[in-house]
């Protein structure tokens, strides 16, 4: 990890002459600064958005029977629900985190790419709309699973068309974001920050603009052929045609599932920064953690057909895809294992993005472990389409992505905004998130056991009681949401302790050198490295 | 657009931040056109084999940059 000899008033200064007031600053600034919190701000509302749809879901599946929406619009729920928590929550708030973060950990200016940079964030905006809009046309929203498996994404109606759309302009934001992001590091790094110096959020965002760059053409490619084969006669999955649905789950899980690891890796990142800083330790294996991000990165290209088991494969297909899928445990297992050592014997403290960190690792070493078991076939089998399934990525995504978005927003706001976040209220949003996450979501293991099938609005007695569990913990689960916004707002508001430019003992990248809050124009002059 | 003061205004750093975009950029088009292809003509190993030459190709000229300089 790089050391810093330079004092912070070499690098910043706060000049804003330069750049417009009101709402044109916001549309037209290149300033990372200002994007990474237009990214933040955008991740933050579909969260909420995203969150509603989730609460009306629960809200239905109180109790058995049909009480609050028509099956057809529950369908459109979960569909919704999961591309908007996707694309539009997950996937923006990394990319904010990474607008922020990056060029003032490497000394950078600015990102490469300013002007492509806002471009980038204001395609999401549209496309945003068009998904949510999407509720409103006739034929209603997209209603085949986030997946959009035809054939019921070539037959439903327009509300696909503008899913496709949307999912077509998020994926040109999210390259041209990836093509910033992997040239800023690559070219704009401070003297002396080689790339074995790099913090390590930063590595794991540069493994991830590779994947995005990989994989979201593919993406791109197959919802094109869904289009052509809704609208200009084509029929690469119309099996009417002779065209074979199989082959759109091939093509989209090869996106699919390094797509899951887009959603983590930046995770693992903040992880990264967060736990050695509060166990006042160096980060332990740093060189084993960056090869651990690449090998699970490389190996995501191969374990797709592993959400495919029952479609029909060979057995040397199902025993490679299941081999290959438990061997990303090993990496997974090697970066797990360096978090703990990190921890060990340091002189920890507990403040709210530690106690987001240790949470995560405790939650998402559950999600890794029932991904374990996912993996073997014959269970898998058993367990597809379960609510087994939905407790496993709630575990990863929910306590795995967002809880270290949490940990990293509570770690950097002193930065970001120059005030103390209000401690008090970030370890009451930590301990009844970690509560009613635990409450909605560890039922949903034994349901799917128990073989309750997933996006059904109704369901049998038996599965009546679990069900009602959940559903109070995921009104729990939101309603502390609002937590984060009360103590973001008064962070915002300057409602707090002044922030120091190090307000934590053991933080060592270069954005602790600037003043807090981070001046708008940062590095002009490059720190070197030492 | 506003412009930014912390902006690059080195050119032999604009021109390898252009460089390697140019490049990234392709990689993006040939997979997309490459998905789109292969399944057009109906032929998965031909898809794999345009997909796996182009992965190629460009591993070839990456180790090649490095090794001229």
């Amino acid at each position: 990890m790089s050391s810093i000899p330079h004092a912070p008033a070499d690098h910043a200064h706060d000049d804003h002459a330069h750049h417009p007031s009101g709402i044109m600053r916001w549309i037209t600034t290149t300033n990372h600064k200002d994007i990474g919190t237009l990214y933040l701000l955008f991740s933050l509302t579909m969260f909420f958005v995203g969150g509603t749809l989730a609460l009306t879901i629960r809200a239905e599946l109180f109790q058995p029977g049909l009480q609050i929406v028509h099956p057809e619009f529950f369908n459109s729920l979960t569909t919704l629900h999961g591309l908007i928590m996707i694309f539009g929550a997950i996937m923006p708030a990394a990319v904010g985190f990474a607008n922020w973060q990056i060029p003032m950990m490497i000394g950078a200016p600015d990102m490469a790419f300013a002007r492509m940079n806002n471009w980038s964030f204001w395609l999401l905006p549209p496309a945003a709309i068009m998904l949510v809009g999407s509720f409103f046309v006739p034929g209603g929203a997209a209603s085949g699973g986030w997946t959009l498996y035809p054939p019921l994404s070539v037959q439903i109606g327009m509300g696909m068309d503008l899913t496709i759309f949307a999912v077509h302009i998020m994926g040109a934001s999210s390259i041209m974001g990836s093509i910033n992001i992997i040239t800023t590091i690559l070219n704009m790094r401070a003297p002396g920050m080689t790339m074995m110096k790099l913090p390590l959020f930063v590595w794991t965002w540069l493994i991830t603009a590779y994947l995005l760059i990989a994989v979201m053409p593919v993406l791109a490619g197959s919802v094109t052929m869904l289009l052509t084969d809704r609208h200009f006669g084509t029929s690469f999955f119309n099996a009417a045609g002779g065209g074979d649905p199989v082959l759109f789950q091939h093509v989209f899980w090869f996106f699919g599932h390094p797509e899951v690891y887009i959603m983590i890796l930046p995770s693992f990142g903040i992880i990264s920064e967060i736990i050695p800083t509060f166990a006042r330790k160096p980060l332990f294996g740093y060189a084993s953690m960056v090869y651990a991000v690449a090998s699970i990165a490389i190996l995501s290209f191969i374990v797709w057909a592993h959400h495919m088991f029952t479609v029909g494969m060979p057995a040397a297909g199902l025993l490679f895809f299941m081999y290959a899928t438990m061997l990303i445990a090993v990496p997974t297992g090697v970066k797990v294992f360096n978090w703990l050592a990190t921890m060990w014997r340091g002189s920890m403290t507990f403040e709210t993005p530690m106690l987001f960190a240790i949470g995560f690792l405790f939650l998402f070493t559950m999600g890794g472990f029932t991904g374990l078991v996912l993996a073997i076939t014959p269970v898998d089998v058993q367990l597809q389409d379960t609510y087994y399934v939905v407790a496993h990525f709630h575990y990863v995504l929910v306590a795995g992505s967002l809880f270290a978005f949490f940990g990293g927003a509570y770690y950097w706001l002193p930065k970001w905004t120059g005030t103390m976040y209000d401690e008090r209220l970030g370890t009451w949003h930590f301990w009844t998130s970690f509560i009613f996450f635990n409450i909605t979501f560890f039922p949903m293991h034994f349901l799917g056991l128990a073989g309750m099938p997933r996006r059904i609005p109704d369901y049998a007695q038996q599965f009546a009681d679990w069900n009602m569990v959940a559903s109070i913990g995921g009104f729990g689960f939101g309603l502390s949401q609002l937590i984060f916004v009360w103590a973001l707002i008064k962070c915002i508001r300057g409602d707090g302790a002044k922030a120091p430019a190090k307000p934590w003992e053991g933080a060592d990248t270069l954005e602790w050198t600037l003043p807090s809050p981070a001046p708008y124009h940062t590095f002009e002059t490059p720190p070197v490295v030492k | 657009m506003t412009e930014s003061p912390g902006r690059v205004d080195d050119a032999r750093v604009r021109t390898a931040n252009k460089r390697t975009a140019l490049v990234l950029a392709s990689i993006a088009v040939v997979f997309f056109l490459g998905i789109v292809f292969a399944k057009f003509i109906g032929d998965g190993e031909s898809g794999m084999t345009v997909l796996g030459v182009a992965v190629l190709l460009f591993l070839g000229l990456a180790i090649g940059r490095n090794l001229r300089k």
